[in-house]
């Protein structure tokens, strides 16, 4: 670009002056909002906090089957839960025994590099064990795997399906645009909750009906329903900003220097639309996350002897009475998911103001 | 205004008529029926039954018959004397297939005033709290009552209601014993209920209301206002709480939908015999006509709510237009 434009000056315009344009060009260009927004995501704590715990409860939760955790499944005859033990006072015994729910190849070789590395050494009831002798703190570990796979898929879906669906009906507009808002409004009316229980309940084949095997397993539906009804705001959010973007001043001035529709598209439209779905991601996770205990406590989750943090706020919540108060079946993954709504929460405040984009209500 | 409402009686009707169509064919398309429960009935008996509630028509005779508001069942397309209509749209479900001698007219009947009252009580308790701590923290930010109304609206937002639930029985029913524990009849017992099902809205309130408030009171006309010599309170409660009131008037519609559907988990935590009991079991038990008549009725409230709050946002903002907005 430069070499060329050098090239074709005339004669009276001199190479100082040539110089100092480019240098003013170059101070006065836009910087790239990519860049001002991490800059100011990197000056809260908060957020830098939020992100730190999220990685590290991403890690956890996919190396579970790695931690010399006890098993999750592992039932023993216990009368009632035992409560929490300090670290320092039991920090572990050698009573492992590999019971789990059937695994998929990677976690089982997982599994077998954990017996490999720590043979059958196992942490202390940490957290207490439940009514059938699990360990909590494993069965938190272990949990947060389902409840953080619904958050990704849910998240994938919006983000494969409302893009698309918003991007095309913004673009594209006219009737097209109609039909397929008109598609989300109708949509948007029929509470959800019906289709996700209607849904599920097809593979919760009463007891007289045995023998017709379901489709996909309860846990793939599960996701798939849970996908199916998180992408509607999205595909609006995405839409509105579109059309926005394609009445814009920027963008009629690039179509009136030449640009072409994929140039536009991609140098001026898409970065525009990404930091609203970013932002519009990592708000919509907390309300899945929420979402699957709500399921779960229904009895319409994951089954068990899986396990998610929602079946197991489920299950504290009913173990509490008012004679015993097994507290700490109900605090550990109220705890946790608390705390990961929180980081959610706050990473999503941190975006939204990075990216300067306006706190609305999900309509 | 007109215009608007006949436009959303027409998208009314769509919306209606596109959720029985998804009820009817999603719990006819589940496996299993109505009668195949634990207790297998004698293959006469079933065959009996099936006939009685018309299931051993076709499909789409059903589908019509479900439908109405024309009787398909041979008693003349508006029915006899004893029993005219039927159908949906005649706002008939007909008999529930679980409940013997009960039509899911009488069901609703019994169980929907209840949820309806709690679901009310809740989402006015939500508006109070969540405006009164919003107005209270955009008062003075940064003050010690802003950040602990921040730090519990947070608390609201984070945790599912049914810990919310168990946490405020743990506190006021078995540590502190004032309030009963579960059941229904006495305003008393409807406390908890609707404070547990108002927490996560009026946490999400308090946090819309602050930042509209924040934004509005950093306008010109709130400086003239105070320029003027208009005192503080006039000018938060007269001047900015109009303006600020928007996003949260919006958020009621989504509101009212969550506080129906956090009704199922509620309802069933307290024992109280709501509507929402019967959603899920009935939906599990292959209940077709009281499933339906469930879901149609929360989808008509949802959508009437709905129509409500949008009207309400133009009475509140005029500059607002209906009929384009429909």
């Amino acid at each position: 670009m430069s070499e060329r434009s050098a090239s074709s000056t005339p004669s009276w315009f001199r190479d100082a002056d040539y110089e100092f344009a480019a240098v003013q060009i170059e101070r006065l260009r836009p910087e790239s909002p990519w860049r001002k927004a991490r800059e100011r995501l990197g000056r809260r704590a908060s957020v830098r906090w939020s992100l730190r715990f999220l990685v590290f409860l991403a890690l956890l939760s996919f190396l579970a089957p790695l931690l010399p955790l006890p098993s999750p499944a592992a039932i023993t005859v216990a009368a009632e839960p035992a409560p929490p033990v300090a670290p320092w006072s039991a920090f572990g015994d050698h009573k492992f025994v590999a019971e789990y729910w059937e695994l998929n190849p990677l976690d089982r070789a997982l599994v077998s590099l954990r017996t490999s590395l720590f043979g059958k050494w196992r942490t202390g009831p940490w957290l207490g064990t439940d009514a059938l002798g699990r360990d909590v703190l494993a069965r938190v570990v272990w949990g947060s795997r389902t409840s953080l796979l619904v958050a990704l898929c849910a998240a994938l879906t919006s983000l494969v399906v409302g893009v698309t669906w918003g991007a095309l009906a913004g673009l594209v507009g006219g009737r097209l645009d109609n039909l397929l808002m008109r598609i989300v409004d109708v949509l948007f009316a029929v509470p959800t909750i019906f289709i996700v229980i209607f849904t599920l309940s097809f593979l919760d084949a009463p007891k007289g009906a045995v023998g017709e095997a379901p489709l996909l397993s309860r846990e793939q539906v599960f996701f798939l329903v849970v996908g199916a009804v998180s992408w509607l705001s999205m595909a609006r959010v995405v839409r509105g900003q579109v059309l926005e973007l394609k009445r814009s001043a920027f963008v009629e001035a690039a179509r009136i220097a030449g640009a072409s529709t994929p140039w536009i598209l991609r140098v001026h439209v898409l970065p525009n639309v990404l930091g609203l779905v970013i932002v519009n991601l990592t708000l919509t996770l907390p309300s899945v996350i929420l979402y699957e205990a709500f399921l779960s406590f229904l009895g319409l989750g994951v089954e068990p002897p899986k396990v998610s943090w929602g079946l197991l706020a489920a299950e504290g919540a009913e173990a509490l009475n008012p004679l015993e108060s097994y507290v700490w079946l109900i605090a550990a993954p109220a705890v946790v998911m608390a705390l990961t709504l929180f980081a959610l929460q706050t990473l999503g405040d941190g975006l939204r103001d990075a990216f300067g984009v306006e706190e609305r209500s999900e309509r | 205004m007109l215009r608007f409402l006949v436009r959303r009686a027409a998208w009314f009707a769509l919306t209606t008529w596109v959720v029985i169509t998804l009820a009817f064919f999603l719990l006819r398309a589940a496996p299993g029926g109505p009668f195949s429960s634990e207790r297998k009935l004698h293959p006469s008996v079933e065959a009996a039954l099936r006939e009685q509630y018309h299931l051993d028509w076709p499909l789409w005779k059903q589908y019509l018959h479900t439908l109405g508001p024309l009787n398909l069942d041979g008693r003349g397309w508006l029915g006899d004397g004893a029993d005219p209509f039927g159908g949906v749209l005649a706002g008939d479900f007909g008999p529930s297939m679980q409940h013997r001698d009960v039509s899911v007219n009488d069901v609703l009947a019994s169980s929907l005033p209840i949820s309806i009252t709690l679901g009310s009580l809740a989402l006015a308790l939500a508006l109070v709290l969540g405006l009164s701590a919003g107005v209270a923290s955009a008062h003075s930010p940064g003050s010690k009552l802003d950040q602990s109304v921040r730090a519990l609206a947070t608390g609201g937002l984070v945790l599912p209601n049914f810990v919310l639930a168990s946490l405020l029985v743990l506190v006021f029913a078995f540590w502190i014993p004032v309030l009963p524990v579960a059941g229904f009849g006495t305003p008393r017992h409807l406390v908890l209920p609707s404070l547990a099902l108002a927490l996560p809205f009026a946490a999400y309130i308090a946090r819309l209301s602050r930042a509209g408030l924040l934004e509005t009171l950093s306008k010109d006309y709130i400086r003239t206002a105070r320029a003027k010599g208009a005192s503080r309170a006039r000018i938060l409660w007269k001047h900015a709480l109009r303006g600020a009131l928007a996003p949260v008037v919006s958020y009621l519609g989504p509101a009212a939908a969550g506080v129906l559907t956090g009704s199922l988990v509620i309802e069933r935590i307290f024992a109280i015999p709501g509507a929402g009991t019967h959603f899920i079991a009935s939906a599990l038990n292959r209940d077709y006509t009281l499933a339906m008549g469930v879901t149609v009725v929360y989808a008509v409230l949802v959508f009437g709510f709905n129509t409500l709050v949008d009207v309400a946002y133009t009475l509140l903002d005029p500059r607002l237009d209906l009929e384009q907005e429909a």
